[in-house]
């Protein structure tokens, strides 16, 4: 693999995209009333996680998250944090699929079984993700495009078929501040912003410590911008009050286009929306845990792409039984059993351990 | 080895008999050879020639007449009559000294005379070479309404100089390679010095050089050779061509190289990107709002030539809801009483499609309308009399076929029609899933391919350090 | 090479994969049936009585022409719920019934005296059934009878049903939004009160059942726009008029478009020299506050129109005359006002103008304990309507064609 670096913009888009794909319509819990607010209130604590990420890197010379946890831990629990994290992003990744799944088939497919439309994803990912780090920047441009211009599409024909009510939005923090920002904490933050970390792997083809700072950064606030756009988007169409009730508010809020009875039912570009997301997302880490996996077992990392692909297709469809369980397991156990300890508290043991270690390389 | 080389090539030369035995084993009984006895100065000389390569006109006009003129010298010797003879007589064309057999006839074939004097080891081969060729004429697969008309021709010769006129630029750079080791064919590369990447045109020379293939009759052949190599196969084509002139000095400022094949007027550029597969050189030469529309509704038919009829199938057949109500009745009220399912009556007139537009470029010309009569009438309208096709299906698939010629590049669009029915097949499966994920992989496809370092699909190209435009 | 035998083996597979099983949801337009409406009511052995309306799409194209057969046709079936009625429906039906395309569904007044919301889940959770589908209420006839009515242009009865009443809505005013999404807001969003469009029918049922009923110039039946059902939670109290469901969607800020008659000097509706006036662009503001324990509401109406006809003689040359017009434009539609509210008020003593729902968004720490007494609060609450109407022209004469005196 040429070790030659990601332009600036291909790998803000890839963050980017990153961040928004499954977010957009997974992304924000309906629980909370002023759903909006949350992801701008996370936005804030989750600058702190882009500290401390580049925190590391700085302190390793942009070496990447494996070497940098083998360099802290040791040659052993080191490569065992490392088997940790590829499993950590291979379970994402599985979690991802099977969002997407769940979509598919509650909007275009009633019948089709569920592993063939797994099998065919999961091979268009491993095809993806042996592209390299330089092809899936360059895709995941052509997804960002996509995207906006599908959720634009979507807003202003909302508009057209005078679906946005502003007044919908109200009241205002009905239920006051305080479950806004307990649902920041609890999830915001943790998902979509703290899989950044994935990106840590790639530091070598990315910018380093100082461009992750930075494009991150504003990776971080694009997302804030358009995921509470879309969230404000799908208040005003469907209400605070309606919104809750409903499995995916996105797909909901398209479903109420209509323009003269011809241009109707958009669900599709949600279909699309997700799909290509998904496939971006699930590509993303995927390659990260081929990454480990192939440094762990000193191998060639492109000779684990289809068969880990096949890995995460098989445990997306076997991971739950049906959604309240998928859904409950990715808002309660995910995130403090996972989301937080890996994102969070080994990244800052590992800072500690690497300080104290070069301190003492430094004096000796 | 060296010496036992010149001994016997002294050896072959020695007398105008073993001359005339000599080209007799090398070209056997072929009838174009031409062996004159011809006086050189004062001495026996041979004037030997492919007819073939030449005319008559050229051969009395520039090379009889000139060695008659030499006889009226006064007396020199051999080896002086034949300097003699390369700088004055011969000065303006051409010419080449040669010390044996095999150079000499090898010069023949391309199109050389070869002057041999009685007794003298030394060959003096002149260009005599005047072919009849086509004489430039408009382009036949790229036209435009705007612009120069010229077109390139069979003649590398010719088509060098269709460049080299529009860049009265000392940059310009032509080399040369010979390609095929049964038919030896030039083949040329034209570029700008100093605005190419030296690294792309390294990779392009070395391949050139370690191209190893019998023969090669059109540029097409070379495209594969020129292809990135080790990479998996490639769905899209990553070198270009055009018939223009003005086109391929248009990519040439654009930091392209252009290959010239002798024998093929489609010139090939490297490296190629996505993006030239739908510029028109047209596009630059009116107004640039026109110029832009028409390059967005190429990218736009190229879509819709992808997808249509896969769509087409997925909504009628699996997601009836995406459709507008009362489409949706005039599309069932056509369908009523076809006895095929949507994906086989796509599929069957898609086929039908590609059997006419085959058989109308390989008919003669004459036959072509009647192709189209019994194409269009016949086919097209009594399917739908007779029920077999619906009328929808007819619209969607003549769409599908228009959309597809609009590509400037012909190639490209042969490929379109390929990944067509991939889609179709997609989507007759699993709806609109499967067309999705089709476009998924061709989108992969087109961020992948890289060409000759060059990413093919990239749309923040300009921030990239590595840019061709 | 490696690489192209290993993708002939991968299409290999995926090849036998798909045909050794086949395309599951395929479901082919020729072998399938689009269900266009759907009309509920109570069944007789059964819980439900759903009668569905089914096209022949062959009669609907007009460039075909068909064979002179009905557009549609209606099965019916009972059930214990909608899902059961809808999933027996191929025991009389021999294609795949495909529910996107239901345009209308009709409830009988009896069901929706009983609540409605027992039914409607499946209706919503249904992701082929369309959020602007139109739930109306059948007044005065069964249900299914709307269905039976045929009409001259050949399209099947509930597209006619839809599309009248959007037009009616769009151009009058005089019936509520009743799309399925609207239920739903309605029972969800706090001080809103459900109201469906009513619809009735003019003539005989029974003689339009057959085309021959459409060979005539004046249809046998004739579906009507019947103003709103009210609900109380989700069971039918009653309904109110045309005109009243005006002035009721005037006030919620629904209607834009609509054409007031003004009565002539007599006072009476029927009194010569009446005023017509269209209005283009109309708004309007509610404001809402307590006094003490009654609740003051107060509304402004704008309104942006031309004179359509003038049956008496007011000079449109001078300022004067539209002013004129104004002010009794103005007087009649607050009088109107008046009068629907205490209608509404005396009649159903619920919230349907959306006050409530107006104070709970502006002023939620407020309206949250009066949440449960709202409606008690309103029927003793007092409105206060102000209007300001703007007419810009008088389309084309400055007055009535009327001889002032003689000679030009």
């Amino acid at each position: 693999m040429t070790l030659s670096k990601v332009n600036t913009v291909d790998t803000f888009t890839l963050q980017l995209v990153f961040l928004l794909s499954t977010s957009i319509i997974f992304g924000t819990p309906s629980v909370v009333p002023d759903s909006w607010l949350v992801g701008i209130v996370a936005f804030f604590p989750a600058c702190l996680l882009i500290v401390i990420y580049s925190t590391m890197l700085a302190l390793q010379e942009d070496r990447g998250l494996y070497p940098m946890l083998e360099k802290a831990w040791g040659k052993v629990i080191g490569k065992g944090f490392v088997l940790i994290y590829s499993t950590y992003f291979l379970y994402i990744a599985a979690r991802n699929i099977r969002d997407m799944i769940e979509l598919i088939m509650s909007t275009l497919l009633r019948m089709t079984p569920v592993p063939l439309l797994t099998t065919m994803f999961v091979l268009l990912i491993a095809y993806t993700v042996l592209g390299g780090l330089h092809a899936i920047a360059r895709f995941a441009s052509l997804i960002l495009w996509l995207i906006l211009f599908m959720l634009l599409t979507l807003a202003i024909l909302l508009m057209f078929s005078s679906s946005i009510i502003l007044e919908q939005m109200l009241p205002f923090l009905s239920k006051g501040m305080w479950p806004v920002v307990k649902s920041a904490f609890s999830f915001s933050i943790w998902f979509p912003y703290g899989e950044i970390i994935v990106f840590l792997v790639f530091q070598p083809q990315l910018g380093g410590a100082k461009g992750f700072r930075k494009i991150t950064l504003y990776a971080f606030l694009s997302t804030c911008i358009i995921l509470s756009l879309t969230d404000l988007i799908q208040i005003w169409t469907l209400g605070l009050e309606d919104k809750k009730y409903s499995v995916f508010a996105l797909l909901d809020a398209a479903r109420l286009i209509n323009i003269a009875n011809i241009i109707t039912r958009m669900d599709a570009i949600i279909a699309l929306i997700i799909i290509f997301g998904t496939l971006l997302k699930c590509t993303v880490f995927l390659l990260a845990c081929t990454e480990g996996v192939a440094r762990v077992f000193n191998r060639e990392a492109k000779d684990f792409a289809f068969p880990l692909a096949v890995v995460a297709g098989a445990f997306s469809i076997l991971v739950t039984r049906n959604s309240a369980e998928h859904v409950t397991e990715g808002l309660k156990y995910v995130i403090y059993t996972l989301h937080i300890p890996l994102q969070l508290l080994v990244p800052l043991l590992t800072l500690l351990l690497i300080r104290i270690r070069y301190r003492k390389g430094a004096t000796t | 080895m060296n010496t036992d080389n010149l001994t016997t090539a002294g050896e072959e030369l020695s007398s105008l008999e073993k001359v005339k035995q000599g080209l007799k084993d090398i070209f056997g009984q072929t009838t174009d050879l031409a062996v004159v006895s011809v006086h050189v100065g004062q001495y026996e000389g041979l004037l030997c020639y492919l007819t073939t390569m030449t005319s008559t006109d050229f051969i009395t006009g520039k090379i009889v007449k000139e060695l008659s003129l030499s006889e009226d010298k006064e007396q020199l010797s051999k080896e002086e009559t034949f300097r003699e003879l390369e700088d004055c007589h011969f000065s303006g064309l051409k010419h080449e000294t040669l010390q044996n057999m095999e150079d000499s006839s090898n010069k023949m074939v391309l199109g050389y005379a070869a002057i041999f004097v009685d007794g003298l080891p030394l060959v003096l081969a002149v260009d005599v070479r005047s072919l009849s060729s086509r004489s430039v004429e408009e382009p036949t697969s790229q036209n435009v309404v705007r612009g120069p008309k010229e077109g390139f021709t069979e003649s590398a010769d010719t088509n060098m100089s269709l460049i080299r006129r529009r860049f009265n630029n000392v940059k310009l750079r032509f080399e040369k390679f010979e390609l095929g080791y049964m038919t030896h064919t030039a083949v040329y590369i034209a570029y700008l010095d100093g605005e190419v990447e030296e690294h792309i045109l390294e990779q392009v020379r070395e391949r050139l050089n370690s191209a190893y293939i019998d023969s090669l009759f059109d540029s097409g052949r070379i495209e594969d050779l020129l292809h990135s190599k080790g990479k998996s196969m490639q769905l899209f084509p990553t070198i270009c061509n055009s018939e223009r002139p003005d086109a391929v000095c248009s990519y040439m400022i654009n930091k392209r190289i252009a290959v010239i094949v002798d024998g093929s007027p489609f010139v090939l550029i490297v490296p190629s990107i996505f993006t030239d597969f739908f510029k028109s050189p047209e596009d630059e030469y009116q107004w640039f709002v026109i110029g832009s529309f028409a390059r967005y509704l190429r990218y736009f038919a190229f879509i819709l030539s992808l997808i249509v009829p896969g769509l087409y199938i997925a909504v009628t057949s699996y997601h009836q809801e995406l459709i507008p109500s009362i489409l949706l009745t005039s599309i069932a009220a056509q369908r009523e009483g076809i006895p095929f399912p949507a994906g086989i009556e796509i599929l069957l007139m898609e086929i039908t499609f590609e059997i006419l537009r085959e058989a109308g470029t390989r008919m003669p010309r004459i036959v072509g309308q009647t192709i189209s009569i019994v194409g269009a009438l016949v086919l097209g309208e009594a399917a739908v009399q007779a029920g077999i096709v619906s009328n929808i299906n007819v619209i969607v698939v003549s769409l599908t076929a228009i959309s597809g010629f609009v590509a400037p590049i012909y190639t490209f669009g042969a490929k379109v029609r390929f990944f067509r029915f991939g889609m179709i097949i997609l989507s007759s499966l699993i709806g609109l899933y499967g067309l999705v994920l089709g476009c998924c992989l061709l989108m992969v496809q087109l961020t992948r391919i890289e060409s000759f370092g060059v990413p093919y699909l990239s749309l923040f190209s300009k921030w990239d350090k590595r840019r061709v435009t | 090479m490696n690489s192209l035998r290993s993708l002939y083996i991968l299409m290999l597979c995926l090849s036998l994969m798909f045909m050794g099983t086949g395309c599951w949801d395929q479901v082919e337009l020729n072998r399938a049936s689009l269900i266009t409406g759907m009309a509920l009511e109570p069944g007789q052995n059964m819980k439900y009585r759903v009668t569905f309306e089914t096209v022949n799409a062959l009669e609907t194209d007009p460039n075909k022409g068909g064979k002179g057969g009905t557009p549609t046709a209606l099965y019916t079936k009972e059930g214990n719920s909608i899902a059961e009625a809808t999933s027996r429906l191929n025991e009389s039906l021999e294609r795949m019934p495909l529910l996107a395309h239901i345009r209308v569904i009709i409830i009988d007044e009896k069901l929706a005296r009983e609540g409605i919301n027992q039914f409607m889940d499946v209706l919503q959770r249904n992701r082929y059934v369309r959020e602007d589908v139109l739930v109306l209420v059948a007044k005065g006839y069964p249900a299914s009878d709307f269905l039976k009515t045929v009409y001259a242009r050949g399209q099947y009865a509930s597209y006619k049903i839809q599309t009248q009443v959007e037009t009616y809505r769009q151009v009058f005013g005089g019936i509520p939004r009743s799309h399925l999404y609207d239920i739903a807001q309605a029972l969800l969003t706090e001080g809103r009160v459900l109201m469906l469009g009513a619809i009735t029918i003019s003539g005989d049922v029974e003689k339009s059942e057959s085309l021959d009923a459409i060979k005539t110039v004046y249809p046998a039946a004739v579906v009507r726009t019947a103003g709103a059902a009210v609900f109380r939670g989700d069971k039918l109290i009653g309904y109110l008029s045309n005109e009243q469901t005006r002035m009721v969607m005037l006030a919620s800020d629904y209607v834009s478009n609509t054409l007031f008659s003004l009565p002539g000097p007599g006072g009476k509706p029927t009194s010569p020299g009446a005023i017509g006036v269209q209005f283009y662009h109309m708004h309007s503001h509610m404001h809402v506050s307590m006094d003490g324990d009654k609740p003051i509401f107060k509304l402004h109406v704008e309104g942006d129109g031309k004179i359509t006809s003038i049956d008496r003689n007011i000079k449109l040359t001078k300022i004067q005359g539209f002013n004129t017009v104004e002010q009794l434009t103005s007087d009649y539609v607050n009088e109107k006002m008046q009068e629907t509210f205490t209608y509404v008020q005396k009649e159903f003593g619920v919230d349907v103008f959306g006050f409530g729902e107006h104070y709970y968004r502006y002023h939620f720490r407020k309206y949250k304990p009066l949440a449960k007494e709202w409606n008690t609060l309103f029927s003793r609450a007092d409105l206060d309507v102000k209007s300001d109407f703007t007419l810009r022209r008088p389309d084309l004469k400055t007055q009535k064609i009327e001889k002032e005196g003689i000679g030009p």
